[in-house]
């Protein structure tokens, strides 16, 4: 036995080795018999001198007793403890599987014997306590059946488990109810929203809304999209609808929900452009262009202006075919429809956080009229303007329909245009990048957006 | 050689594995046949009556607590059990101010291992030997280790002498113990 082992078993013996050190002491211990044994008899003689230095010294009877008795209390109680550690998450645990399966009951819709059931089922398995009556089981909510489970519990624990399966059994009643109430309401609230969506679409005459995204290269390519279902919430009552706040020119087309025509070929016309802000072009134009609103959304400043690629959210619940016939020719016109605009104060969530430019418009038919949010537009020089294009179904050239109002550049902001042909739809949109003074009758500037 | 012959060892150990099985008849009688010798440490170490008693009790919670684990291959359950008790004490020296006043008692009585051990029979013999092959400073190294829970820092200060010596005195102690054992046995 070496010195540094002799030292290290001292050390050991008086619990002077740290946690790691002691670790590693008795690991020695265990893979080496010779120094467990060398071990052994340093303990032992250690324990000799100590009994030696310190011998024995009676305890009274009174006082042996009393120790006696209190470590065997101490004794009982850390068993106890033991077995209360057992039960604390026993009865947690027996809750949670009353609680889950009656859950599943409920979700799975089977309108078995409840939780008493389920205790049933447990004493019954076990084959402790008394089983329960018939009536217990088929009615677990009767007096029987609470005191059928209580009689399989243990006294001291029966008084909690009864009041948790009361709790469960009242819970259950009044989810009961408060599913049959949910369910009327349902019922009421989707007889009153087809009640609304047929008054609105009749008194706004609408039959088919058009709903098209302008995203940059970029964001098309990553499948990002800027909110326009966001927006389309805000604006239907129910797919395909529009909860127009005001009433104009009810159209006699009647409803067509949900329907799908064919597309025809638009010819349009040149026509001028006219804001609320009284800006004109004097460019050919197949529709006209009105500022919504003059104040600048709320935006990320403009990073890229190249633009170059589109996309196309479709409405909820709604084709986005387009539909009627098209035909006539687009005139020029302010915007006389009255009707309002969704909020432009509110972008989507998606939207603020771009700064790409990019565009949502939303055109209904009825009206012969979209709605064109514009985000990020870019700045442009004196000589030049942003132009608006659109190129409606069945026609393979794009249109202008007027000029970006200046305000909007380097900013944000909406439009309304409105396409001479009453039953012409856009199929794609543009904004490019043209001179001031003599707009080309076809788009040849930089594109700036580009919807489908 | 411990003060018991080999069946009492042989007895001890089969108590403690009933106790290991959780049989409070084995505890019971475990504490019937060692807690004299238990006492006689305790009181060693602690000085209020009620520490002492607490110390004594806890003793055998913790053997209780702890049958399962003891393991005879490192040492009879006498020994086990000294080791117990002596934590057990040295536990409520650490807890309160009274690791003090034990150094003082050492102080004040540096022969009062010598004074008990004359005053107890049964340990006259064993204490003899200790006594003609220990050194005093061996002695007295180990007496300060186990009975106040001193580090060998505090015991080289308490010894006035360098923590070498100590440690030197405490090795040296323990093998001349267990040499004595073997010789004895």
């Amino acid at each position: 036995m070496t010195d540094d082992f002799t030292s290290e078993t001292l050390a050991y013996l008086l619990e002077e080795l740290d946690a790691g050190r002691r670790a590693q002491f008795e690991q020695r211990l265990a893979h080496d018999a010779a120094a467990e044994a060398a071990f052994k008899a340093c303990a032992d003689a250690f324990a000799e001198f100590v009994l030696t230095q310190a011998p024995g010294q009676p305890i009274g009877d009174d006082a042996r007793e009393r120790m006696l008795a209190a470590v065997i209390r101490a004794t009982k109680a850390e068993s106890r403890t033991r077995r209360t550690q057992w039960r604390n998450y026993f009865w947690p645990m027996a809750a949670a599987a009353l609680l889950a399966l009656n859950v599943c009951q409920w979700i799975f819709g089977h309108r078995g014997p409840d939780t008493v059931r389920v205790a049933t089922m447990i004493s019954e398995k076990t084959g402790k306590g008394t089983p329960t009556s018939e009536t217990a089981r088929t009615n677990p909510k009767s007096a029987n059946g609470i005191r059928g489970v209580s009689q399989v519990l243990p006294q001291e624990t029966r008084p909690e488990v009864m009041e948790v399966l009361e709790r469960l059994s009242v819970l259950r009643r009044e989810n009961d109810h408060l599913q049959a109430s949910n369910a009327a309401l349902s019922a009421e609230t989707q007889r009153l929203s087809q009640q609304v969506s047929v008054l609105t679409a009749a008194s706004s005459g609408t039959t088919r809304l058009v709903a098209i995204e302008l995203v940059d290269a970029a964001s098309y390519a990553n499948g990002n999209r800027n909110g326009l279902v966001d927006l389309a919430r805000t604006i239907l009552t129910t797919p395909g609808v529009v909860a127009a706040s005001s009433v104009s020119e009810p159209s006699n087309a009647g409803l067509n929900l949900g329907s799908t025509s064919t597309s025809n070929q638009t010819t349009g016309t040149q026509t001028g452009v006219t804001s609320s802000f009284g800006t004109t072009s004097t460019v050919a134009s197949a529709g006209s262009l009105t500022i919504v609103d003059s104040s600048p959304l709320s935006v990320a400043p403009i990073l890229n202006s190249s633009p170059t690629s589109l996309a196309t959210t479709t409405l909820s619940g709604s084709t986005m075919s387009l539909t009627s016939g098209l035909s006539g020719t687009t005139t020029l016109t302010t915007n006389t429809s009255g009707t309002n605009p969704p909020s432009t104060g509110t972008s989507p969530s998606s939207a603020a956080q771009s700064s790409e430019p990019y565009a949502w418009s939303v055109f209904d038919q009825s009206q012969s009229q979209g709605y064109l949010n514009l985000y990020n537009l870019p700045t442009v020089s004196a000589a030049q303007s942003l132009q608006l294009w659109v190129q409606v179904v069945g026609s393979s050239t794009f249109e202008n329909v007027g000029t970006i109002p200046s305000q909007y550049y380097g900013g944000s902001g909406s439009v309304y245009y409105k396409l001479g042909s009453q039953s012409a739809i856009p199929s794609q949109i543009l904004i490019t990048v043209e001179p001031s003074q003599a707009v080309p009758t076809t788009p040849t500037g930089a594109v700036v957006v580009r919807g489908p | 050689m411990l003060p018991f012959d080999a069946s009492a060892l042989h007895h001890h150990r089969r108590l403690v594995a009933r106790m290991a099985t959780g049989e409070p008849d084995a505890l019971r009688d475990l504490y019937d046949l060692l807690v004299d010798r238990i006492h006689g440490i305790v009181v060693r170490i602690l000085r209020d009556p009620e520490d002492v008693q607490e110390a004594i009790q806890d003793t055998f919670v913790k053997a209780w607590q702890k049958a399962a684990t003891y393991r005879p291959e490192r040492g009879e359950v006498i020994s086990w059990l000294v080791l117990i008790a002596r934590s057990s004490a040295i536990d409520r020296v650490r807890q309160g101010a009274r690791r003090q006043a034990a150094l003082q008692s050492m102080q004040t009585q540096p022969d009062a291992a010598e004074a008990i051990a004359f005053s107890v029979a049964d340990g006259r013999e064993f204490l003899d030997l200790h006594l003609s092959h220990l050194s005093a400073p061996q002695r007295t190294a180990l007496e300060l280790a186990f009975f106040t829970g001193c580090t060998q820092a505090e015991i080289a200060l308490r010894m006035q002498t360098p923590l070498g010596n100590v440690k030197n005195h405490l090795r040296r102690g323990l093998l001349k113990l267990r040499q004595l054992s073997d010789r004895y046995d």
